[in-house]
Order: C-alpha cells, then sequence, then structure tokens
C-alpha cells in the first residue's frame, strides 16, 4: 500500500520537532536540516502527484474502514494542490535562508514547517473534524509568522488576524456541531450519502456558516479586513505562502465541503450558488478598488489578492467541469505570479528599507533581477498574453458568459482593467530614472533566484500552458466525480 | 454602536434558535457511534471508549492537536524570547510554602495516574498533562521564579527537549504501524500487546500514545508559562 | 427541542457581545473564550442519551452517552486553549509597547 498521504504531512512535523531540540546540533546546523526536509518534501510532493495521476491513493489511518476512522485521499486535486502548495513553500524556504537573519530564526523555521504541514493535511484528508484540525494548525502558526517583526504594526495586524480567524474557526465547528449531531457521521465521502437526513433549517443554517466561517479564513467580502494589514506586515516569504497557498487552500477546502458534501443539487436548490458567484464578484470589485488607493506596495499586493480569489470563486461556483478547471489554472497561476511578487517586493523593500512607492522609485535601475521578477510577476496578473495569467483569466470569463452571467464577465474586466493601472503605476514608477539623491543600492544576492525561477514558471506556463492544464483537467475531473469514486471503497455501512 | 450590536447579536440567535430547534433527536445511538460501543474494546482493547476514539479510531486528530500545542509554545519562544519581563521574583509567605511541600506530591501522583490508567478510567494524556502542568506553575507562583530558574531538573531547555520527544515519540509510534506492515498509527494491528481489557497493560498503543501527549501537553504549558514570566 | 439550546444561544450571545462592543483587548479575547464554550456545550449536550451512562465499559451498561462528540470536544478545548494563550501572548506584547489596552487609542495611535 502506499504511505506517500501520510509521508507528506509526517515528514514537515519531524522536522520541526527535531529542529526545537536544545541539542547543540540543532542549533547550529538548522538549515541543513531545513533544506533536507524542504528537499525531501518537494520531492514526495511531486511523487504524489504522478502516483495520483496513475490511481488514487485513499488512506485509512489506523486500518478503520471508512465511517469509523480517518481517510487521506490522494487524487489528482489533492496531489495538485500539494505539489503548487509545495513549490512555493521550497521557494520561499530558499528565499528565508537570506532573508531572515540570525537570533531568532530556528523558530521561525519551526512554525514554517509547521505551516506546511497544515495546508498539506488541508488538503489531502477526507473527513469534516479532520480538516478542522489542521485549518487550526495553519491558522495558530500563520497568526504567530504575522507577528514575526515583532513591530507595533504587526502585532496589532496579527492580534486581529487571529481574532477574526478564530471566530471563523468557531463558526465552522458549529457547523460541524449541527451535521454531526443531525446525521452521526463525520466523513465527507460518507455524509454525500446521509446529508438527506438533515432536516432543511438546520442544513441551510450550517452551508451558512461554513461560507462565513471560510469566508473569514479565505478573505470573502465582508470579512477581508485582516488580510491587508497581515500581509503586509509579514515578512516577505511569509506573505508569499499566505497570499500565494494559504487562500487557495481555504479556497479548495471550502469548494471541497461544497461540492463533494452537500452535491452541487442541493445547493442549486438553496440558491447558495447564485450568493457564492456574488459574494466573489463583490469580493472582486471591492479588492480592485481598494489595491488602487494604496500608497504602500505590500498592502497593494495584498487587496489585489483579495480581488483575485474573489475571481476564482466566481468561477468556481458556477458547478461546471469547466469552471473548475479555470479556477483551479487561475489558483495556480495566481499563486506562482503572487509568490515572485511578494518575494521581489521583499527584497527591493529590504534594499531600500521602505514599503512605499514613491521610496521604491528608480529602484529597478539598480536590482535588474528582483525588477524582472516583479515585471513578470505584475504582467502575469494582469493578464498580458503570452503569461499565464492570460490564459486563466479568459477562460474565467469566457465560463463566466457561458453560463448565462454576463453581468460577473463584466465585472471581470472591469476588474482588469482597474488591475492594469494600478500595476502599470508601480512598474513605471520603480522604473523611472532616480532622483538626485541616488544611494547606490546592489542586486541582493541569494534571493533573486526563486524569484527568477517562479518568474520563469510563469513564462513556460504562459508560453506552453497545456502542460499544467492537463494535469489541472484531471483534477477538477476527480474533484468533480469525488463521490462516485469514494462510494465504490464504502461499500456496507 | 452598542445597541446596533446588541440588536444584530438578538437577531442572529433568533435566527439560530428557529432552525436549530429542528435537529433532530434520536434515543438510539448513530450508526458510527454504535460501532464504536459494539466493538470498540474488541477492537482496540482500552474500555474508556473516550480515550479508544481520541487515540485509536481518530488518532491522527490527535496528532494535530499535539502540533497546535507545539507550535503555540513555540511561537511563545519566538516572540518572548528577551529576558526582560521578570514576574514572580520571590515566593509567597513561609506558611504557604510548608503548605504547598506537602500537597505536591499528592499533586503529581494524581497527575500521573490520570495519564497513566487513560485507558480504564476518564482522564488521558491531555487531562493528566494539564494537572503536572498546572503543578508546574503552582510551584512558580509559590516559591518564586529565582527558584525555577536555578532548576537543573526541570529548566527550560530540557522542557523543550521534553516536548519534542513526546512528539518524536509520538510519530514514532505511528510509523511503528507502517513497519509492521498495516497503515499510520495502527494500534492492535501492528502486533502492540493487547491484554485483558480493564487491566492497566492493555490497549495496545494507546497507553504509550497517553504518555506522550501527556508529557507534550505539560511540556508546552510549562514553556508558554515560562515565556511570559521569565523569558529565555 | 433540546432545552440547553436555550443555554448555548444565551451563552454565544454574551460572548459576541463581549467581542464586538468591549473596548479592552483582554475583554474581547475572553469574549471569544467564552463562545467557544458555547459551541463545546452544543456539541455535548445533543450527544447526551436520555439515561445513559458514561462511555466507560465495565460490563454493565445497556444505554451509553454518545462518545465521539465529547473526543471532539476535548480536541477543540485543546485547540480553544492554544489560541487564548497565543491571543494573550501578543496582547502582552501591545501592553509593552503601546502602554494601554484600549483599542480607540491603538487605532489612533497607528496614525
Amino acid at each position: 500500500m502506499n504511505h506517500l498521504p501520510v509521508l507528506l504531512i509526517i515528514n514537515p512535523l519531524l522536522a520541526a520537532f527535531s529542529l526545537s531540540l536544545s541539542i547543540p546540533p540543532a542549533r547550529k546546523n538548522y538549515k541543513i536540516i531545513i533544506g533536507v526536509s524542504a528537499v525531501i518534501q518537494f520531492a514526495l510532493s511531486m511523487a504524489a502527484l504522478l502516483t495520483s495521476l496513475q490511481q488514487p491513493v485513499h488512506y485509512h489511518v489506523g486500518g478503520w474502514p471508512v465511517p469509523l476512522g480517518i481517510t487521506l485521499i490522494l487524487d489528482v486535486s489533492s496531489g495538485f494542490m500539494a505539489a503548487f502548495t509545495s513549490i512555493l513553500f521550497t521557494a520561499a524556504v530558499l528565499y528565508s535562508f537570506a532573508y531572515i537573519g540570525r537570533g531568532k530564526a530556528r523558530y521561525y523555521y519551526v512554525l514554517l514547517m509547521i505551516l506546511w504541514a497544515g495546508l498539506t493535511g488541508m488538503v489531502l484528508t477526507g473527513d469534516l473534524f479532520n480538516m478542522i484540525v489542521f485549518i487550526e494548525i495553519a491558522s495558530v502558526t500563520a497568526y504567530s509568522l504575522v507577528a514575526f517583526d515583532e513591530t507595533s504594526f504587526s502585532l496589532e495586524a496579527s492580534i486581529k488576524y487571529m481574532m477574526l480567524g478564530t471566530v471563523g474557526t468557531i463558526l465552522i465547528i458549529l457547523a460541524t456541531g449541527i451535521i454531526y449531531s443531525s446525521v452521526g457521521s463525520l466523513n465527507i465521502a460518507d455524509l454525500y450519502n446521509r446529508i438527506q437526513g438533515i432536516p432543511e433549517k438546520p442544513l441551510k443554517i450550517s452551508i451558512a456558516l461554513f461560507v462565513a466561517g471560510f469566508g473569514v479564513k479565505t478573505a470573502l467580502v465582508p470579512m477581508h479586513t485582516w488580510l491587508a494589514d497581515a500581509h503586509s506586515s509579514a515578512p516577505a516569504p511569509i506573505s508569499a505562502i499566505l497570499s500565494g497557498a494559504f487562500v487557495k487552500v481555504g479556497v479548495f477546502a471550502l469548494f471541497k465541503l461544497m461540492y463533494n458534501m452537500y452535491g452541487w443539487s442541493v445547493l442549486t436548490s438553496l440558491g447558495t450558488d447564485q450568493l457564492l458567484i456574488n459574494i466573489g464578484a463583490a469580493t472582486a470589485l471591492i479588492g480592485g478598488i481598494m489595491a488602487a488607493n494604496q500608497a504602500d506596495l505590500k498592502r497593494m499586493l495584498a487587496y489585489s489578492t483579495i480581488s483575485q480569489v474573489g475571481l476564482i470563486v466566481m468561477v468556481l461556483s458556477l458547478g461546471t467541469l469547466q469552471g473548475l478547471t479555470a479556477g483551479f489554472f487561475h489558483m495556480f497561476n495566481h499563486g506562482i505570479a503572487k509568490g515572485a511578487l511578494f518575494l521581489s517586493v521583499g527584497s527591493m523593500a529590504k534594499r531600500a528599507k521602505t514599503n512605499r512607492i514613491t521610496g521604491l522609485s528608480g529602484i529597478g535601475h539598480d536590482m535588474p533581477l528582483s525588477y524582472f521578477g516583479f515585471t513578470v510577476g505584475a504582467l502575469a496578473i494582469v493578464g498580458i498574453p503570452l503569461l499565464n495569467g492570460f490564459m486563466s483569466k479568459w477562460l474565467i470569463c469566457s465560463n463566466l458568459i457561458q453560463n448565462g452571467h454576463t453581468l460577473h464577465g463584466i465585472v471581470l474586466i472591469i476588474v482588469s482593467i482597474i488591475g492594469a493601472f494600478y500595476y502599470f503605476r508601480v512598474l513605471e514608477r520603480l522604473a523611472s530614472p532616480a532622483g538626485p539623491d541616488k544611494k547606490h543600492r546592489e542586486t541582493s544576492y541569494g534571493m533573486f533566484v526563486p524569484v527568477v525561477t517562479l518568474a520563469g514558471l510563469c513564462i513556460i506556463t504562459g508560453l506552453l500552458p497545456y502542460i499544467p492544464l492537463v494535469v489541472i483537467e484531471r483534477a477538477s475531473l476527480d474533484f468533480f466525480s469525488y463521490n462516485s469514486i469514494i462510494t465504490g471503497i464504502i461499500g456496507g455501512f | 454602536m452598542k445597541y446596533f450590536s446588541a440588536l444584530l447579536i438578538a437577531v442572529l440567535m433568533l435566527v439560530l434558535f428557529i432552525s436549530l430547534q429542528e435537529i433532530p433527536l434520536s434515543q438510539n445511538l448513530m450508526p458510527v457511534s454504535s460501532h464504536y460501543v459494539d466493538s470498540g474494546v474488541k477492537d482496540t482493547g482500552a474500555t474508556n471508549l473516550v480515550n479508544a476514539v481520541l487515540f485509536d479510531y481518530r488518532g491522527f486528530d490527535t496528532l494535530g492537536e499535539v502540533t497546535v500545542i507545539f507550535a503555540a509554545a513555540a511561537a511563545f519562544k519566538m516572540l518572548f524570547s528577551h529576558r526582560r519581563i521578570f514576574f514572580f521574583r520571590y515566593g509567597m509567605s513561609p506558611i504557604v510554602k510548608t503548605g504547598m511541600a506537602v500537597y505536591s506530591p499528592f499533586i503529581f501522583i494524581f497527575g500521573i495516574y490520570v495519564i497513566m490508567a487513560g485507558h480504564i478510567s476518564p482522564g488521558g494524556g491531555f487531562q493528566g498533562g494539564v494537572i503536572l502542568a498546572s503543578l508546574s506553575i503552582l510551584l512558580t507562583l509559590v516559591y518564586g521564579l529565582w527558584y525555577k530558574v536555578r532548576q537543573t531538573v526541570l529548566s527550560p531547555a530540557i522542557s523543550s527537549n521534553i516536548e519534542s520527544m513526546g512528539g518524536m515519540v509520538f510519530i514514532f509510534i505511528g510509523l511503528a504501524g507502517i513497519f509492521s506492515g498495516n497503515y499510520f498509527l495502527s494500534n492492535l494491528g501492528a502486533g502492540f500487546f493487547a491484554g485483558i481489557p480493564g487491566s492497566m497493560f492493555s490497549g495496545g498503543s494507546i497507553p504509550l500514545l497517553n504518555i506522550a501527549s501527556g508529557l507534550k501537553v505539560t511540556a508546552g504549558l510549562s514553556i508558554i508559562f515560562y515565556s511570559i514570566a521569565g523569558g529565555e | 427541542m433540546k432545552p440547553t439550546l436555550i443555554f448555548v444561544l444565551l451563552i454565544m450571545s454574551l460572548g459576541l457581545y463581549c467581542v464586538l462592543v468591549k473596548d479592552n483587548l483582554i475583554k474581547k479575547a475572553l469574549g471569544i473564550n467564552i463562545m467557544e464554550g458555547a459551541v463545546f456545550l452544543f456539541l455535548i449536550s445533543y450527544g447526551y442519551r436520555q439515561g445513559g451512562s458514561p462511555p466507560i465499559l465495565t460490563g454493565s451498561e445497556t444505554n451509553i452517552v454518545d462518545p465521539v462528540p465529547q473526543a471532539l470536544t476535548l480536541t477543540a478545548i485543546v485547540i480553544g486553549a492554544a489560541t487564548t494563550a497565543l491571543m494573550l501572548g501578543i496582547i502582552i506584547k501591545i501592553y509593552k509597547i503601546y502602554g494601554t489596552l484600549d483599542t480607540n487609542e491603538i487605532r489612533r495611535l497607528r496614525g
């Protein structure tokens, strides 16, 4: 039997536990331990993706069959999300080697590894309460990593994030309680068969609580107020991971519940899909409008994340297979592009010692590699042809219009135009000739490799979109037909 | 602002009340729970069903919970790493110190009993771990922080080691399930000693997991307290 | 319908009121803790069976209470305690920097 799903979660946990021992080898050589563990995890997740492409793996932890124990499901959709998260995390770990100074760096890496394990667990699990536990693991580490710099701004951002996030978790636990008290099972696939046993009013309340709870975690409107502060005051690699991976995994988990636990027909009869599309549209618009008003570069990128997540939610709530493909593709593209953006902004801001757009003017000349990464990422998100963002935004727009939501397609076009406005403004400012008090800021070393790699990945995906699209189409097929795969395994309970 | 929030809360609670009334109540147990009750002892060897569910059927959740405590302790070590805050410098009066000297062995034994007998009576790793951690905090309150800091047995470095070792033992017990050919965290399927249900040496790997998580919770909560009180 | 539902909603509304209305940061953190307590009460009360005994088998019971919500609540209590501890720790650090715990002052100081 294939032990890959549980190894993907155990490996970062073991690294984190062994790193926090107080013995001298752990204190001095933490970079080696982290590097080895990150490479192993990256290799494991690629192997998991390849294995899932051949045949899905259903792992029963503890050996107990489906309704009794916890199952980890490794099909193409979870393998794809795990691999995508690993790409971002490996880039961030490599970047952190040069970005985070000594001192308390050891605990930073401990929390980073636990965050990796938490996000991978959120994607792989097939059990409702297990998903809540992994959400909490990822959230607790995210709260503390936002507060890493210990400045007044980051502490305030962290406490705001923590309070909103904990309320979100309370709502999700309440919804799980409603479902368990009505039906008596906690396995997602098993619940699909039993969901008829819940009367209508508790069903509606549980859906509303799930949307509200996950909406806090993924910053949907009106629960988005924490993201701008949190992602702009976190250290640069953490912003890249949170913006690039955490919110996407949250959206993935929410829609996994919507598609595979309730079943889309139930949601359509209750009107939830209209609600989700409208929430997505509002999120996209508000994110775009607020991003255009920012003077701080990282806050602008954070609001841009909010608006792109709105687009993803819009297309995922269509309920069609092509909609799923477009949504996953945009998750991938936006994750890589936003990762490149945040990492390049991190190195530029570290050299110039400021985050404001006006303070960074002219830095493009001094740091060409980081500026190249920033340009590629920005153009990808705006949707310039030949880069990956164009393909995914085109797919989203065509799916929206094909399913009759022309108004939402127009919303996407408006958001893209606003995005072009504020990204081009920054690009021009960064490339403008420097003022008379020009200081020599040299190119950052050791930090440009992840940035250039991510930017290169954007370009490759843009020129050859069919390589990821093949995987993503298989992923959305597995996601959509989750229950028919699982029902063959449950049998007899 | 106050009245608006109160009104909003009243409306929300009314909506919840009207809809949650309709959750069906049944007298029999749900399908999954009835299986746990019927064959729980046969499957796991432990008579405390809550412990069996927590450490055997749903052991993966417990691993996640242990990781949350670990993450919180690591976050505290990261944030409070400057040795500047010093509360509880000196202890309390001699009456309290003498009384505490009489009480603390009993609390210690009680905590260890709750951890080790978790599979046959109410209790388990987490409950006992909290008792031991509160004993540690109580000793600090009564005897003062200088006394604890100068200790060599429960110094912060050893607490971190105990915490990490607890977590690693948990994962290694799970890996033993893999090495014996079964799945991760298998209990009786991986060949752990089952014993007679109801006796102390029964339950397979459940007492071992109880001890591992108990040590980890003790160390984790102590580290959280010491980080705020004394810094390290 | 269960009588405990009234208490669950009462406690949750108290907690929610604290989080929304009170100005002190520590009171907000405690309000979140109170709300968590309400959810745990909800989980456990719906696991009760009339006349049931605790889920510890000594060989002579016929009617046993549901053990699964108790296990879920144990896990959730520990997670909630860890999160509350983290919240209070960061509030201590905020107090060290700002000197006050009033949210209006903190929002104004940031400027």
